[in-house]
């Protein structure tokens, strides 16, 4: 549990061909997104009460 | 504690685990499947990111669909490997809370005060941590322990350490630990042989402010460091503590609250976050100060005691859905709490960037003290009293009010 765990490198991008570049990293813009997107909605909804639930 | 030192929680953190790996999962999942919708037009995106949507669903239409959705999901399922990455890196990490406790100057049940000693004479300081987490946070590690830092410029500093609820403390509400809170006051009067500076610490300031109300000759002045108290002044944090509230109806009667459902509320307030911490995390070097930050702060913040069920549904029902103290009807021992009637010199601290007490809240406590100081931390509710900046932008502005009482 409190072994020294040897330190390693951070993970770097793979090399990739430029289309494949441009296209990993749209995939990325879009998941960056779409977590904003769930939060901000997140933000906006109240989760019910426990009485609200049972009447549903 | 392992026999290393590192607290045996942290195979369980973070905390609840199945929380975050699902809101991880699901996320990442979701967002791999709502490609197709999206890029039709038909997934619901937030009206706050109405603009951003529009350039970015341009941007995805002009791409090759198959390419574009395997794509999406290779990136999908590395960021949940990433993140179970960063969760097992600060699990099996080396560092942990190297700093000794200050000895017990008294007991009170399975609470003591702590006694971090001082010269002859020097201001008694006494703090109030909240009850949900552990009260090392204000003496976590050298260089990051308000408690020291107050021992060095001059000051007498006690900690009041709340403890895991024992048998005694089963049944305990918010009353029972202010009236303990009262007796380790008077305790740090008689020893000092005089009245001292209270400092209380998120909830630790709704707990301190009675007791200076009822104990005006031993208290000097009195510091609230993100102390909430217009519980509904903004934010989304009341209505998610409101929910948490409701639910203990579901849980048996009459036992304390665990750990791992106050923790639901902390990660309520954002979901997401702990994904981006892990995974941001997982790519730091492990030998970095930052990254020994991140450990001990980690431990802190999924450490704690299970919560007595009455002093959680005061705290979660009465004060969060309630609002009793914002709209002056809370009561302790029969007497409203109104902080108008504070009379002796008051610190306020409000973190500008506090997700758990909105800026609001504790400025509604400010602006019914009659005698204080407002101070803005450029900050968030924990980095403010022990994080990297912690020092300019907290410990040294409160130590400038401490030397106005001496």
């Amino acid at each position: 549990m409190a072994r020294k765990t040897a330190p390693s490198a951070p993970q770097q991008p793979e090399a990739a061909p430029p289309e494949a570049t441009a296209l990993t990293l749209l995939a990325a813009r879009y998941l960056d997104f779409w977590q904003r997107n769930l939060l901000a909605w997140s933000n906006d909804i109240a989760l019910p009460t426990v009485e609200n639930s049972k009447d549903d | 504690m392992t026999k290393a030192g590192v607290p045996a929680h942290r195979a369980i953190s973070p905390r609840p685990f199945a929380f975050h790996l699902a809101a991880c999962q699901s996320t990442w999942l979701s967002g791999a499947a709502a490609l197709p919708a999206f890029v039709q037009g038909l997934a619901p995106t937030h009206p706050s990111l109405a603009a951003e949507a529009a350039a970015l669903h341009q941007d995805l239409c002009a791409a090759e669909g198959v390419k574009l959705a395997e794509a999406v999901m290779s990136a999908a399922l590395a960021r949940v490997g990433a993140f179970l990455d960063g969760v097992k890196r600060y699990q099996t990490h080396p560092a942990h809370r190297r700093l000794q406790d200050a000895p017990a100057a008294l007991e009170l049940g399975t609470s003591c005060l702590r006694d971090f000693g001082g010269p002859a004479g020097a201001l008694p300081v006494l703090a109030a941590p909240s009850l949900v987490n552990p009260a090392h946070i204000l003496d976590l590690e050298r260089g990051m322990s308000l408690m020291r830092y107050l021992k060095q410029r001059g000051f007498h500093p006690f900690l009041m350490d709340w403890g895991a609820p024992g048998a005694a403390e089963a049944d305990f509400s918010v009353d029972d630990y202010i009236a303990r809170l009262e007796t380790a006051l008077a305790h740090v009067a008689a020893q000092t042989g005089q009245p001292a500076a209270l400092l209380g610490y998120c909830m630790g300031g709704n707990l301190a402010l009675p007791v200076a109300l009822r104990r005006p000759e031993l208290v000097r002045g009195a510091a609230f460091l993100a102390t909430p108290w217009d519980f509904h002044a903004e934010g989304i944090a009341y209505r998610r503590a409101a929910a948490l509230g409701g639910s203990l109806a579901l849980l048996p009667p009459a036992e304390p609250v665990p750990v791992d459902v106050l923790q639901i509320f902390f990660a309520s307030l954002d979901p997401t976050l702990t994904d981006r911490k892990f995974r941001r995390f997982a790519v730091l070097d492990p030998d970095s100060p930052a990254a020994r930050a991140f450990v001990l702060m980690e431990d802190w913040a999924n450490g704690g005691a299970p919560l007595p069920r009455r002093v959680a549904d005061q705290c979660l029902n009465q004060w969060y859905a309630e609002n009793a103290p914002g709209h002056g009807v809370w009561r302790v021992a029969g007497e409203v709490i109104d902080p108008r009637r504070l009379t002796c010199p008051a610190f306020v601290a409000v973190p500008r960037a506090d997700r758990i007490v909105p800026p609001a809240s504790a400025l509604a406590l400010a602006e019914a003290l009659p005698n204080v100081r407002i101070h803005r931390a450029a900050t968030g509710h924990v980095a403010m009293v022990a994080g990297g900046g912690a020092r300019p932008g907290l410990w040294q502005p409160l130590v400038a009010w401490l030397f106005t009482l001496c």
